[in-house]
């Protein structure tokens, strides 16, 4: 006869099930606390497809479409942009991930960040189709969108250790 | 134990059903909510001014280190430069007391002018002083969430200024935050003029950090250097708040460098002119009624 877990142990299990899902809104708040980078452009969105895409090929099941929806539509609040372009973006982004976690997963490092670059392109270049039409404008300055893109390739290896550890540390048994 | 595998099995594929019918519902979902999101409605309003109060009190104690790490890297750079910038101090002193003498001769000129002329005076500004908590910009999106709203008596549409110059504009307003939607944001348009040669046009955010002049005069006479003041069409800014200067005049482009550095903001002014400007008659906002709320922060 199989054991219950305790209330305790419960808590405990889902405190550690929404670890991935609370990465990334602590990365979103990080994102936009006033570090003064103006003079460098902006640096926050792209950094949440960090563990969104993490998390989609490691722990699958805690990175959820429905998390990734709620995370993009809470970005879409705080940042002020059009509600529902981060929350499509990220959720294409989520796609691309899903659709590539065979290939990726087992990979070694340099595969799974070029697969990251790749997620981050998509979801970029699907930010730009969807603002240019909502705007009704193409000629706007690229270079932030680019900036992003930069912030995301270089903050991607030391955030996947950073995961890669939380996962050792207290995620072992989780699935 | 066959029949376990096969059950398994479903249950798999169900699942993945289930996520690829979630997926395209959401896509669905995010392209409609961007629909109500362009109407702009009163719902969508309320919910971000709500947000923004909620994470007000967590963004303003978590960008406390940020600005005390900021002020003590300044005071480091600032020891490095003390006798450079003491001497520039002393230059630019000289220049100012010259300036004072002028000032003041003009300023008994005007009023003796006013005096016959019989000028009613513009209202005097009030203003609140709010310390920036949170930089919500994005590739698209340029804004800041700053810690004083209705309570403070910050109305929508008040101009956002630093020392230097002007900034922006409050967008929304929440009881204890507001956003400042900034000159550099894609949807920026602010009326200005050439102070020089008195031409009329548009300051237009581009999403960099140099905005663009647009629709002016084809013959313009403009020249790099030139500043750029408000003009107050449209009466949501006062006449000649400093904007900014022309830096680069290029085919069909014209860029401004603000005066007011964005990179180095932490407090900035949300200002009240009590002008009946089109913003606010728009949204049937008495003005007069911003200047009465008591406030901690304002000052006049």
């Amino acid at each position: 006869m199989a054991l219950r877990p305790t209330l305790g142990q419960q808590i405990d299990l889902a405190l550690r099930r929404s670890i991935p899902v609370a990465l990334a809104v602590l990365l979103l708040f990080l994102g936009i606390l006033p570090w003064n980078t103006h003079g460098l452009g902006p640096m926050n969105a792209n950094l949440v497809l960090i563990p969104i895409y993490y998390w989609t090929l490691y722990r699958p099941r805690l990175m959820t479409v429905w998390a990734v929806a709620a995370i993009g539509l809470l970005s879409d609040f705080l940042l002020g942009t059009l509600l529902g372009v981060n929350m499509l973006t990220f959720l294409v982004g989520y796609r691309v991930a899903v659709s590539q976690r065979k290939v990726f997963a087992g990979a070694p490092f340099i595969i799974v960040w070029a697969g990251f670059l790749l997620m981050s392109a998509v979801a970029g270049l699907v930010q730009l189709l969807v603002v240019a039409i909502v705007k009704g404008q193409i000629d706007f300055n690229l270079r932030p969108a680019l900036f992003l893109f930069m912030i995301g390739a270089v903050a991607y290896p030391p955030c996947a250790y950073v995961f890669a550890w939380i996962q050792r540390r207290s995620m072992l048994r989780v699935a | 134990m066959k029949q376990r595998v096969g059950s398994v099995s479903v249950a798999v594929a169900a699942r993945n059903w289930t996520q690829r019918f979630a997926f395209v519902l959401l896509i669905l979902l995010s392209f409609g909510i961007m629909l109500v999101g362009k109407a702009d409605t009163v719902v969508v309003s309320r919910a971000r001014t709500l947000l923004i109060d909620l994470i007000a009190p967590v963004m303003d104690a978590a960008s406390r280190p940020i600005a005390s790490a900021k002020e003590a890297a300044g005071t480091v750079q600032e020891l490095i430069a003390l006798k450079q910038e003491n001497a520039r101090l002393a230059e630019e002193n000289k220049t100012l007391l010259e300036w004072q003498s002028i000032g003041r001769e003009l300023q008994s000129q005007n009023a003796s002018l006013r005096d016959l002329l019989k000028f009613t005076p513009d209202p005097r500004a009030s203003y609140v002083t709010a310390p920036v908590i949170a930089d919500a910009s994005s590739s698209y999106v340029r804004s800041l969430i700053v810690l004083a709203g209705q309570n403070d008596g910050v109305v929508k549409g008040q101009a956002a200024i630093t020392g230097a110059g002007l900034v922006g504009r409050v967008l929304e307003v929440g009881k204890r935050a507001s956003r400042v939607l900034l000159l550099t944001d894609i949807s920026a348009r602010v009326p200005v003029v050439i102070e020089r040669t008195r031409d009329q046009a548009v300051l237009a955010g581009n999403n960099s950090d140099n905005p663009e002049l647009q629709y002016l005069p084809r013959d313009v006479d403009i020249k790099t250097g030139d500043r750029i003041v408000t003009s107050g069409v449209g009466g949501n800014f006062p006449v000649g708040l400093p904007v900014g200067e022309v830096v680069q005049i290029g085919e069909g482009h014209i860029l401004v460098q603000l005066y007011a550095q964005l990179d180095r903001m932490e407090y900035i002014r949300l200002v009240d002119y009590s002008l009946p400007g089109i913003l606010m008659q728009d949204l049937g906002i008495d003005t007069s009624k911003a200047a009465d709320v008591a406030s901690p922060h304002r000052a006049q």
